[in-house]
């Protein structure tokens, strides 16, 4: 039987409820049913041994820690908090257990990047799958796209931009979308679902599916729903944002601002004790069911707790249009769905609302402004608030057939280009082209880093924070990385260069003597070779125990002598207290020298591993 | 080779006196033995230690003798002395040396226990090193599986029959012989409070004090009977258990007489009985009895929903052998039918019912068949046999 392959598929967790999570349980559960490889999923997002990683039929390895140093580091900062999240923490191991013929990471580029420099990476075939949204393109991924052999963006608008600039082997592969999920109800189911929502049948509602962030143009659409409800004083309208309210933008602030009333917006709620859901006005963060009376049991809908697919085609079965104003964006997932379920969607009209914006996609395309982004210089797009009330509008004149013929060739362009079976049907053709990982020579070496090293003077403040990475820690940072960011703010409010210069020659310098040859002669100064005697017992607390009946022979042989123990962090429990001891250190490789023993002590003990070495010859048992 | 002795030899030293701090650690009694009872390491924590201390107390208790757990942080339903993680080791080391005896798997507690001449009864499960200093006459081993008893764990240190230890420690510590009836298999679930109903008729089950603390669960996979159910579902709250879909008009309308459904996923179960369930709110879960490929295979049908629970089925293989008429098994769930309690699916099929099941000891049936092992991880089977 032909071995099956083995992908290594690191995104966010299937089952959450983001863009990421929905590609990753739709690829996974399409190629699990083929039968034809061995999945395995590095999850981000999710902690390690969470229950829920049981539910996938696959293999899935949570990225977050859940005790210990490790959980303390996530702590640390946020940045550290992200990088666990996103599971660079965990990675090597998963690859080192796993062994994965097929590694595909499916993340934002920084999300990701720190593979690409593994020494695995281009050992086996590696993919990046990534979501770049703005111009110009994030400087890293351009410079790393000729070291990744397989780098797959999520829309044609990176994929052009990137041709452009010389990098012609990018390609685009969207995420999937799980067309099935997604319906056009009849004009009676329609009606039948608003009743239960009492949203009357008149009610020209407006919809807006999103997670609640910086980028989902929130102001701007409020703008547009204000001029059209100001120019159409007579019409029945609601907006329905179906997102969380406990994140991101504060929209009740914004519609008191933009002279939208509340009342005017409805939202989804959905419970977390019976799981439904109902779309109402926005009235608390948590609020009692309706059904089944649980008290302070629903909440807007968020990542980690949403409604279902199913309740979910509900929700855009109940809107008569589409509008999703954003700065930019990967590929957007919602505008598809709405078209899905039929409906006329409207598209800011940059980035890959660009492809969304093509003739065959049948959206309205939203009119923007360009304006740059503070810190990162990238092009983004401010929806014009004209225009989301221009388009709203014609909708709205729009006849019953026209929508109805729209909305279905909407939905054929959609199954076309982003079902599940259409994206698997490429991914699979790539795995099948594929040869099975090579693990040979993986591992790679310390590079010395330079403490002392003198750092040229340098204006620019971001080449000079990459002097330091690259002088002083032998590395190179890219504009993503999430530490030169995190250097980057520390600069604008204040903190001296010196400063971040000393953390970074301090760190180089822990993180040599962390590798380096231990320096004896410090921990010895003020005796001779003759006077000292060296125990070694690197093992476990009860023989770390038994150990010191041995130490008190000892002692009671050499009374004037002092004992050093080499042993593991461990043995503090044990040894602490105990007078016979000079001094109990963690051992590094020159205590298994005979010679460095031969010259630095009058006896040593090895206890660890039987045998001893004394000052003339190393006897093993 | 004892380790004592290999560093013994290899260093040409006669080892002496071992060293470790005390810490004192007041305790409002001096009479009283060490029972190391939570391990962090699965293959050091033993899990019958509430059937030792239920032999143990009584005895210890005309003697004056307290119990002291070493324990990493839960706690017994016992009202004894717990010292848990939040102490040192050399307040631990000063307990050691003050008790009567200790009991555990720890090699670290058994050589201070050693080193100050306590008496023990030693679980030994590590066999890679011979590193104790412990008499054989104080070691009661794991390596070897019990006869007839069931180890519900991976770790070789579940293979030591409680009862064992019981008579070791009284024997050890006041020279003292008992004997007790001995355990043959804790099932899983055995605290578990159940009331089964088979759906072949409509009662009132009542609510007494002991019933209350109960869920009621209506088994529909083993009696497919929507009319009784829907007349069951009129006069109490229960929880139900059904492998395949109901009718929906029973769903709608005793909603709120419905706790919750356990949807038990067979082979080529069909999944759309649960979106009938989210529609109208109800509470579920999904059990299973399937494993490996075929569960693998359901699942893919699932994860939509929610985790697929695996359930337990014995083989009750730890039976044979023995002789029957001596085997008894207890229960704290009650299989109600026809308006009787029984002590399972079997004790209702041949109507041999108990009016207190809970109190009461029952013997197996004549022929064990696959739904008996199926329901044994809910029981607790013993032998007045002296094995």
């Amino acid at each position: 039987m032909v071995k099956k392959k083995k992908i290594l598929f690191h995104s966010d967790f299937a089952l959450s409820k983001t863009g990421f999570g929905r590609n990753t349980k739709a690829i996974l559960s399409y190629l699990h049913n083929t039968g034809k490889y061995e999945l395995v999923s590095l999850a981000g997002g999710i902690a390690k041994n969470h229950s829920e990683t049981e539910r996938t039929p696959w293999k899935t390895y949570g990225s977050l820690p859940i005790s210990g140093k490790e959980a303390a580091d996530c702590d640390s900062s946020q940045e550290r908090g992200r990088l666990y999240a996103y599971g660079a923490f965990e990675l090597d191991s998963v690859i080192n257990l796993e062994k994965p013929d097929i590694y595909i990471g499916v993340q934002d580029f920084w999300g990701v990047d720190y593979s690409i420099d593994k020494p695995w990476f281009n050992k086996i075939n590696s993919v990046i799958w990534t979501t770049l949204d703005s111009l110009p393109l994030l400087s890293s991924a351009v410079s790393e796209a000729p070291k990744i052999k397989n780098f797959w963006v999520w829309s044609s608008f990176a994929e052009k931009e990137m041709h452009r600039l010389g990098h012609k082997h990018v390609k685009t592969m969207h995420g999937a979308v799980e067309a099935s999920d997604f319906k056009i109800f009849s004009q009676e189911a329609k009606q039948s679902i608003r009743l239960k929502n009492n949203i009357e049948n008149d009610t020209y509602v407006i919809g807006f599916v999103f997670r609640n962030q910086l980028r989902k143009s929130v102001p701007n659409l409020l703008q547009g729903f204000k001029i059209l409800k100001d120019s159409n004083p007579d019409l029945k309208t609601k907006l329905l944002l179906h997102t969380n309210w406990q994140e991101g933008w504060n929209i009740q602030k914004i519609c008191g601002e933009s002279g939208v009333d509340i009342k005017d917006i409805l939202t989804t709620y959905v419970c977390k004790s019976c799981r439904g859901y109902e779309v109402k006005n926005f009235s608390g963060n948590e609020i009692t069911c309706h059904s089944c009376k649980t008290e302070n049991s629903c909440t807007t809908t968020g990542t980690t707790f949403g409604v279902s697919e199913k309740q979910l085609n509900e929700v855009y079965n109940m809107m008569d249009v589409y509008c999703h104003p954003f700065t930019s964006g990967g590929q957007e997932i919602p505008i598809q769905e709405a078209k899905l379920t039929g409906l006329i969607t409207l598209v800011t009209n940059y980035s890959c609302g660009e492809e969304m914006c093509q003739p065959e996609a049948h959206s309205l395309p939203l009119a923007w402004n360009e304006y740059r982004e503070f810190g990162t210089e990238f092009i983004k797009a401010s929806t014009s608030p004209q225009s989301i009330a221009d388009q709203l509008k014609k909708v709205l004149e729009m006849s019953l057939e026209e929508k109805v013929k729209t909305g279905k060739l909407a939905r054929k362009w959609a199954i076309d280009n982003f079902a599940t079976n259409v994206i698997c049907d490429k991914i699979e053709k790539f795995i099948e082209s594929c040869d099975y990982g090579n693990y040979e020579n993986t591992e790679k070496k310390y590079v010395e880093k330079n403490p002392y090293v003198q750092i040229p003077y340098i204006e620019d403040s971001v080449l000079w924070l990459k002097s330091l990475y690259s002088l002083i820690l032998k590395t190179d940072a890219t504009d993503s990385d999430e530490g030169l960011i995190h250097w980057i703010e520390k600069l604008k409010i204040g903190t001296p260069r010196q400063a971040i210069e000393s953390y970074f020659r301090e760190t180089a310098a822990k993180d040599n003597d962390k590798h380096k040859a231990f320096k004896i002669e410090e921990l010895f100064s003020g005796s001779n070779p003759e006077d000292r005697i060296f125990v070694s017992i690197d093992s476990n607390l009860e023989n770390i125990f038994l150990s010191t009946k041995i130490i008190s022979a000892i002692k009671e042989k050499h009374p004037d002598k002092k004992i050093f123990v080499g042993s593991s962090e461990i043995c503090q429990a044990v040894f602490s207290g105990n007078t016979m001891i000079e001094s109990a250190i963690i051992k590094n490789k020159e205590f298994e020298d005979p010679e460095f023993l031969k010259k630095n002590f009058f006896e040593s003990y090895c206890l660890d591993s039987f045998c001893i070495n004394n000052n003339h010859s190393v006897l093993i048992k | 080779m004892n380790l004592l002795k290999s560093f013994a030899s290899t260093t040409g030293l006669q080892p002496s006196k071992s060293y470790i701090y005390e810490k004192l650690y007041p305790l409002d009694f001096d009479r009283y033995i060490i029972l190391d009872t939570q391990s962090s390491n699965a293959n050091f924590h033993y899990v019958f230690w509430f059937r030792v201390i239920e032999l143990i107390e009584p005895v210890l208790s005309k003697h004056g003798i307290k119990i002291v757990h070493f324990i990493e942080d839960k706690k017994y339903h016992f009202n004894h002395t717990y010292v848990d993680n939040s102490t040192q080791l050399s307040q631990r080391a000063y307990l050691i040396r003050k008790a009567l005896l200790f009991c555990g798997s720890s090699k670290l507690y058994s050589l201070i226990a050693s080193e100050n001449n306590i008496k023990q009864c030693f679980l030994k499960t590590d066999y890679s090193l011979d590193n104790t200093l412990v008499k054989d006459e104080e070691v009661i081993h794991s390596d070897k599986a019990r006869k007839h008893f069931l180890n519900p764990t991976a770790a070789k240190i579940n293979n030591i029959r409680p009862e064992e230890i019981a008579k070791k420690i009284l024997k050890t510590l006041l020279d003292e012989d008992h004997s007790f009836d001995n355990t043959l298999s804790v099932g899983k679930v055995y605290s578990t409070q159940n009331l089964e109903v088979i759906p072949d008729c409509t009662f009132k089950i009542g609510n007494s004090s002991k019933s209350a603390k109960s869920e009621i669960v209506i088994r529909m996979d083993y009696l497919f009977s929507e009319e009784n159910l829907d007349s069951q579902l009129s006069m109490e709250a229960c929880a139900i258990v059904t492998s395949k879909a109901f009718n929906k008009n029973i769903l709608i309308n005793k909603k709120n007489k419905i706790k919750k459904v356990y949807f038990r996923v067979d082979k080529d179960s069909d999944s759309s009985f649960l979106d009938l369930l989210e529609e109208n709110k109800i509470n579920y879960d999904i059990i299973t009895t399937l494993s490996g490929p075929d569960l693998d295979k359901e699942k893919i049908k699932f994860i939509n929903y929610k985790k697929i629970n695996k359930l337990n089925s014995l083989s009750l293989d730890f039976l044979e052998g023995l002789d029957k008429s001596k085997v008894y098994f207890k229960t704290n769930k009650i299989v109600i039918k026809s308006g009787k309690t029984f002590a399972s699916k079997w004790h209702s099929k041949v109507l041999v019912n108990s009016a207190d099941v809970r109190n009461s000891s029952f013997q197996l049936p004549p022929a064990i068949d696959q739904s008996f092992k199926d329901e044994a991880d809910y029981f607790y089977f013993l032998t007045s046999e002296q094995i």
